[in-house]
């Protein structure tokens, strides 16, 4: 396990670049395909779910705070239940990892370097976020920090600069085909980016607890700013771009091509890779130090020393897994939200239960 | 062919990686574990990626649930 400690606010600004790092970029092409112009209102909704999912990580931080999500499960339901349970949500951990490094690399080898293999990114993305994870959550909780600026700042501009190619009517009709896209749209943020807040239940004890103080309310609070920023993209997609924005798998590259203030301020969607990159940086970063955490703890290993084989696995799993990113798209519309709810939310909810009634006989 | 250079860097990285962890008898069985996977991918990599994958796992299980679902969701 690892042992280094961070304040609150370091580790609400973990969990605000880890949710909203490659959700920013990622989220509203799946999103919108399928739930149409009502995209926004689905991604206020899926925010509420993952405001459930927060709530029973939370469950079982307040129950045992000095505890991993590893160490919960061994304490809840047992040894054994618990290399059954993480061990599948290890695989589906890597896969996850796996699918962010292929979008960050098909969004660049598809609308910026073309001629790039698409293996230089994974490589270079994935060295850098392995060295920064080897260095430590202090390192990441001081440096992160103010990347977390600099990404808001350009996530600010990106949507400031182009008004004048807003149009109110591009949101109407709401809800042309009924209900069911919008829970399509519900469908596809619970399986990204929020079933990612229980990966983070593995770090969430490195905070240092001060008496009468919670973090709780910080991962709330981080939460609801997630929902807030991902409904704002997508809004600002479908206000600047209209019926053009269902074409497009980046909206926000092509709004920001819509840039253009009196012929100084143009083409500005470098800005726009830079934060793509920043942010899938330092999700990937926590992620890598994530799946060392789980597998350390649940073999009760010295921390630290898998980050590199396991980076091996996830750059070997992002160049083989899928051939093109229209498989990339149907795995990550298509399979994430069923493989994340089977191995990740029904054994957390049981855990959840199971850490309930244990309490309940205790009390009793 | 830098490709194949870059690969065989990695591999030579992961070989000092292992021998500084290879006095923890515990870590070096992980580590090994943990190579199968990468050996078998990399095999898969240099063969033309043929070979079922991850995402091939999980579609063989949760597949059906998952077409159930989405075409449920979908209005034609």
């Amino acid at each position: 396990m690892h042992t280094g400690k961070i304040s609150y606010w370091q580790m609400a600004v973990l969990f605000q670049v880890y949710m909203t790092g490659s959700a920013l970029i990622n989220i509203q092409g799946p999103m919108l395909a399928a739930a149409h112009n009502s995209a926004w209102f689905a991604m206020l909704l899926a925010n509420l779910v993952g405001f459930v999912i927060l709530s029973l990580v939370l469950t079982l931080h307040n129950e045992y705070p000095d505890q991993c999500y590893v160490n919960q499960v061994r304490l809840t339901v047992g040894n054994v239940m618990a290399y059954i349970i993480i061990i599948p949500l290890f695989v589906v951990m890597l896969y996850i990892t796996a699918n962010i490094v292929y979008g960050m690399g098909q969004y660049f080898t598809t609308s910026m370097m073309r001629e790039t293999p698409l293996f230089i990114f994974h490589l270079l993305i994935l060295i850098t976020s392995s060295l920064t994870a080897k260095a430590g959550i202090e390192v990441m909780g001081r440096m992160f920090h103010l990347l977390m600026y600099i990404l808001l700042f350009i996530f600010i501009i990106m949507l400031i600069l182009p008004y004048n190619t807003y149009e109110i009517t591009n949101l109407l009709p709401l809800a042309p085909l009924g209900f069911k896209p919008i829970l399509h749209g519900v469908y596809v943020g619970f399986g990204f980016p929020y079933m990612d807040v229980l990966f983070f239940a593995m770090i969430i004890y490195l905070v240092k607890q001060k008496p009468g103080q919670s973090i709780n309310k910080w991962l709330y609070l981080g939460l609801f700013i997630n929902g807030i920023v991902l409904t704002l993209t997508i809004l600002c997609s479908l206000l600047g771009l209209g019926p053009l924005v269902f074409l497009k798998k980046f909206p926000l590259h092509v709004l920001a091509q819509l840039i253009s203030i009196g012929e100084i301020v143009e083409r500005v969607e470098a800005i726009f890779g830079i934060a793509l990159i920043l942010g899938t940086y330092m999700k990937i970063s926590l992620l890598l130090f994530i799946l060392d955490q789980a597998l350390s703890t649940l073999f009760k290993v010295k921390a630290a020393h898998f980050i590199n084989i396991i980076t091996v696995v996830v750059f070997l799993l992002s160049l083989t897994m899928y051939k093109n990113e229209i498989e990339l798209g149907e795995s990550g519309s298509f399979l994430q939200t069923p493989v994340t709810f089977i191995f990740g939310f029904l054994p957390l909810l049981l855990v959840v239960i199971v850490a309930k009634v244990k309490r309940k006989k205790k009390t009793a | 062919m830098i490709e194949k250079l870059i690969i065989g860097c990695l591999i030579v990285l992961l070989y000092f990686d292992y021998q500084s962890i290879k006095q923890d008898n515990k870590s070096k069985k992980i580590y090994l574990m943990l190579s199968i996977p990468a050996g078998y991918m990399l095999y898969s990599y240099l063969t033309g990626r043929n070979l079922p994958n991850l995402d091939d796992g999980f579609q063989v299980i949760v597949g059906p649930m998952a077409e159930a679902i989405t075409s449920w969701l979908q209005v034609k």
